[in-house]
């Protein structure tokens, strides 16, 4: 007996009607396909059915000891970003025209849809400084996979990569399992002070290597100096990759394109969106335009409709899985729109001034934490040299994990313990502070210092 | 065409330019918190700053708001009406899900918070799992991938590595053609050669065509189930058991699993690993293209391989553990996209064990209804029994003007929007069709009838004419590409 449920439409009586005009008595007449040695007769374990109230009463149960129950303060950043979000991007992106569509294969339903996307690509482009930008990836860490496997495209002859060891560690976990398989032999540029260093760049690179992967801000906060950078890979003829986890930075650093690079990809989520315990987000991609049959992911173009009105539609789709099967650019078929738009509408709204005056409170805020930090005595900046964007290392005197534990007992999280990442590391801390954290909150992380490292 | 004169063919849509021509200097779209610290001037911190502000829009509030919405009123939606499109599972989503996956309790959440702060979450993905085990029967469960192609080629890395640990390189996957694009593209990707077979006549591989090309370089059969005609591999107990005779592993394509919930469980016939796609199955919003979410499930013979970091149980708590040395590593930052992962928790509490049953029950019957309401009008090239979709080609419109993308177009003009076309790949001009189990009988109707309509004139113009934009020309979007907006400064 079929259960009654409030997402099917279907009545008893109705359903009476639909058997009878498929000629079929039961539901189990409809099964026949299934050979009754691979059917399943029990009931799957999920429980009764519940109600809205059921349901939300429990995940008020579940979260009752989440961060957001004790209206928490958090200094971690690590490749997720806290930044202000106007309530309108939530209220546009719960539209069901943008939420329940599907990918926009036709073109004469999707307007809406592709013009965002297209919008979307205009900015990312601009803000990376580069000529093109695909209609987004997974998140920043794929994207980086993903143009790693792009310059193994561009340059088939080389086996060699060369990575920055300053690149976020989980984004070099999952470059490793991408190329496990592939033949490619990954090698790492040590770092100097906190940076890249260019030196031992120079003495690495060789005419074997496809490419040179490097991250700024990097996973410890510092500017990378890109350009010094990209032309060092360039003189031996590897492409140039940047990756970039807080794009906000953009406002304010010189943008990849700018600084050399020939495939920049980063993190959108930095854009307002929510932090979602690691997910979605919304990866971006961009190269320059010689590269575009080369890139990987969907691409929105502008046409004209047969009435000759500016439209749009998916384009260069003879790149794509479902037209070029194992010979595509890449796999990946449902990737982030939504959180594309998330990021469009948030980019619109934040605008031009906006976005430059956010970077600048980033900083500021930021450079106040650093003074403010160091003035406990009680930490010391790690990479004093080195200028940041919203992120630092602090070194502790003790262990940087036990002062985690004991500020979160007390509601702060005063950054990531970098023994997370590398157990030798026992007392670094890496402090993010974004817009979002007032004077006051800093104050208190400064006074936490104080009683308890 | 008594259909279309019933169609108002005139709501209010509102031509919308890209937000750049709207842009005026000094207008703002949102305030910025007051900066109480001192201000720091970039270029006192960075030896080179960025050389011009980004070309970003200036807009107010109430311009952005417009924006967008007008926008949105050029799209169709599942919200608007049926959504056809077959192997894509155009479904319902429930609105519960967005307001608790998008409550602050949620959203606001650091993967690298304090593990105390993050148990609820935590648990939330124990519970998914746990779910996802019970609908497959299927001992380990990996949330990590960020979509179904993402799964796959997680899915695929696992079998490379399954073989590795036996010391051994196989280096072909075979894949059926009725495969979605996808498995060949992502068996690339995990660096394998692909090896097709044909389906036979009945639409379903049989073990002779199998027989054929195993081989000891087979590391995998790939194949979904019920495959993309919304037929059930009949002969998939014979196929698990020949592949595994051979240590070759047995990928099911988890695409179409809304089909078989509570019906049929791939561990029960030897499945090795399959991905779900949880925007389809457990009806996340398809966003217009993503986000989703594509875990994994897998048979013991590859629990050790699954990627990190993955959950346990320690006492009352649950961690996240990567000290398992012969996983293949990370596929993906963090832990999966996790606001995915709840809404498809929320559905599969809000419908339970039995309900899941309905759902594909209730999905099959409306394909079966649909089979029964069109296949004196389109022909059926392959009458096996139907699931949760049909597939349809034009052979019967041969004569007339029209073809399967015709049909498809023209539907657009009558409100509603299309099947999926040209897909699978072994049936030419295919038409295929899933209305999904949250489309009332009525709402069939409007799609039966206007289909019917269509076959019975087919001296029509050039169609959709009834539409924001009329038939976009796909040619010189590729020739001239124009990918970002091209300002005037």
């Amino acid at each position: 007996m079929t259960v009654q449920h409030r997402f099917l439409p279907t009545t008893p009586a109705d359903r009476a009607d639909l058997l009878k005009a498929c000629g079929a008595n039961s539901i189990e007449d409809l099964l026949i396909g299934i050979p009754a040695n691979v059917r399943f007769n029990g009931v799957l374990p999920s429980g009764p059915a519940q109600s809205e109230l059921e349901i939300r009463r429990r995940i008020r149960t579940l979260m009752k000891d989440g961060r957001y129950a004790k209206n928490a303060l958090s200094f971690i950043g690590a490749g997720i970003y806290d930044h202000m979000c106007p309530s309108a991007v939530n209220q546009l992106t719960l539209r069901g025209e943008f939420l329940t569509s599907y990918t926009p294969y036709q073109p004469e339903l999707s307007q809406g849809t592709l013009q965002a996307l297209f919008e979307f690509q205009t900015m990312v482009a601009e803000l990376f400084g580069m000529e093109v930008s695909n209609a987004s990836h997974y998140d920043g860490s794929t994207s980086l996979a993903e143009a790693a496997l792009m310059a193994m495209r561009l340059n088939k002859d080389k086996k060699r990569l060369l990575v920055s060891s300053s690149v976020h560690p989980e984004y070099v976990q999952v470059l490793k399992t991408y190329l496990a398989n592939l033949g490619v032999e990954i090698s790492f540029v040590p770092l100097e002070e906190g940076v890249t260093s260019l030196n031992s760049l120079k003495s690495l690179v060789t005419d074997e290597v496809m490419a040179v992967i490097i991250q700024s801000p990097n996973f410890y906060g510092c500017v990378e100096d890109l350009e010094s950078l990209a032309a060092a890979a360039k003189a031996k003829g590897a492409l140039f990759i940047v990756s970039t986890p807080e794009t906000l930075s953009l406002a304010v650093l010189p943008s990849p394109g700018d600084c050399g690079a020939d495939i920049a990809t980063g993190e959108g989520q930095s854009f307002g969106v929510p932090q979602s315990f690691g997910g979605p987000f919304v990866g971006l991609f961009t190269s320059k335009m010689e590269f575009v049959r080369q890139m990987p992911g969907r691409l929105c173009g502008e046409t004209v409709d047969a009435q000759g009105r500016r439209s749009y539609t998916l384009t260069l789709s003879t790149r794509e899985q479902h037209i070029r099967r194992d010979k595509a650019t890449s796999n990946i078929c449902t990737n982030q729109n939504l959180i594309a738009l998330w990021a469009t509408i948030w980019l619109t709204m934040i605008g031009k001034e906006g976005f430059h005056e956010l970077a600048v409170q980033n900083l500021s805020k930021t450079e106040y934490a650093k003074e403010a930090l160091v003035a406990t005595g009680k930490a010391k900046l790690r990479f004093a040299k080195q200028s940041t964007f919203n992120e630092f290392v602090v070194d502790l005197k003790g262990s940087a994990q036990d002062f985690f534990e004991k500020a979160a007992a007390r509601g702060v999280a005063p950054g990531v313990a970098l023994s997370r990442f590398d157990g030798k590391d026992t007392t670094g801390l890496l402090v993010c502070v974004t817009e979002k954290k007032s004077r006051e909150d800093i104050d208190t992380l400064a006074q936490l210092l104080r009683e308890l490292a | 065409m008594d259909f279309l004169k019933k169609s108002t063919g005139h709501a209010v849509v509102l031509e919308e330019p890209p937000s750049f021509e709207n842009s005026r200097p000094g207008a703002v779209g949102t305030d910025l918190p007051s900066l109480d610290v001192p201000r720091i001037d970039p270029q006192k911190i960075y030896k080179k700053t960025r050389s011009k502000k980004a070309r970003l829009p200036e807009l107010s509030e109430p311009e952005v708001m417009r924006h967008f919405t007008r926008m949105s009123t050029w799209n169709y939606a599942i919200d608007l009406g049926i959504y056809p499109l077959g192997s894509c599972t155009m479904k319902y989503n429930p609105r519960l899900n967005e307001e608790i996956a998008r409550s602050g309790e949620l959203s606001e959440a650091h993967p690298y918070d304090p593990i105390a702060w993050s148990q609820g979450h935590l648990r939330v993905m124990w519970e998914l799992t746990e779910d996802l085990k019970g609908v497959t029967g299927m001992p380990g469960v990996s949330l990590q991938p960020a979509a179904g192609a993402h799964g796959e080629l997680t899915g695929l890395m696992l079998v490379a590595a399954y073989h590795k640990a036996k010391g051994r390189q196989r280096k072909t996957i075979l894949t059926a053609d009725t495969a979605h694009g996808t498995n060949p593209a992502s068996a690339a990707l995990a660096g394998f050669q692909i090896v097709q077979i044909a389906t036979g006549e009945d639409g379903v591989i049989h073990p002779e065509a199998l027989a054929a090309v195993l081989n000891d370089d087979i590391a995998a059969l790939m194949t979904t189930n019920p495959n993309t005609l919304g037929i059930f591999e009949k002969n998939i107990q014979t196929i698990a058991d020949m592949l595994h005779e051979r240590d070759a592993l047995l990928y099911i394509d988890g695409a179409n699993l809304n089909a078989v919930l509570g019906l049929s469980r791939p561990g029960d016939f030897g499945a090795d690993v399959i991905q779900f796609n949880l925007h389809k199955t457990f009806s996340t919003p398809h966003g217009g293209g993503g986000p989703g979410s594509g875990p994994i499930a897998v048979s013991e013979r590859l629990v050790p391989f699954l990627p990190i970091p993955r959950l346990e149980k320690k006492g009352e708590q649950i961690v996240l553990v990567d000290d398992t040395p012969q996983s293949i590593g990370r596929v993906k930052a963090f832990y999966g996209n996790y606001g995915m992962f709840i809404r498809a928790w929320c559905y599969i509490r809000a419908l339970g064990g039995e309900g899941l049953r309905a759902v594909s029950e209730n999905a099959i019957l409306n394909a079966n209804y649909m089979r029964s309401q069109l296949k004196d009008v389109l022909n059926l090239p392959i009458n096996a029994p139907t699931l949760h979709e049909v597939v349809f080609n034009d052979r019967n419109q041969r004569e007339t003007n029209l073809d399967t993308t015709k049909i498809a177009k023209r539907l657009i003009d009558y409100g509603m929007h299309p099947m999926t076309v040209h897909f699978p790949l072994c049936v030419k001009s295919a038409i295929m069709i899933e209305p999904t189990e949250t489309e009332s009988r009525s709402e069939m109707d409007r799609f039966v009838n206007a289909v019917k309509e269509i076959l019975s004139t087919p001296n029509v113009e050039q169609a959709p004419t009834r539409v924001f934009r009329e038939r976009v020309d796909e040619t010189k979007a590729a020739r001239e590409l124009r990918l970002t907006y091209r300002f005037k400064d």
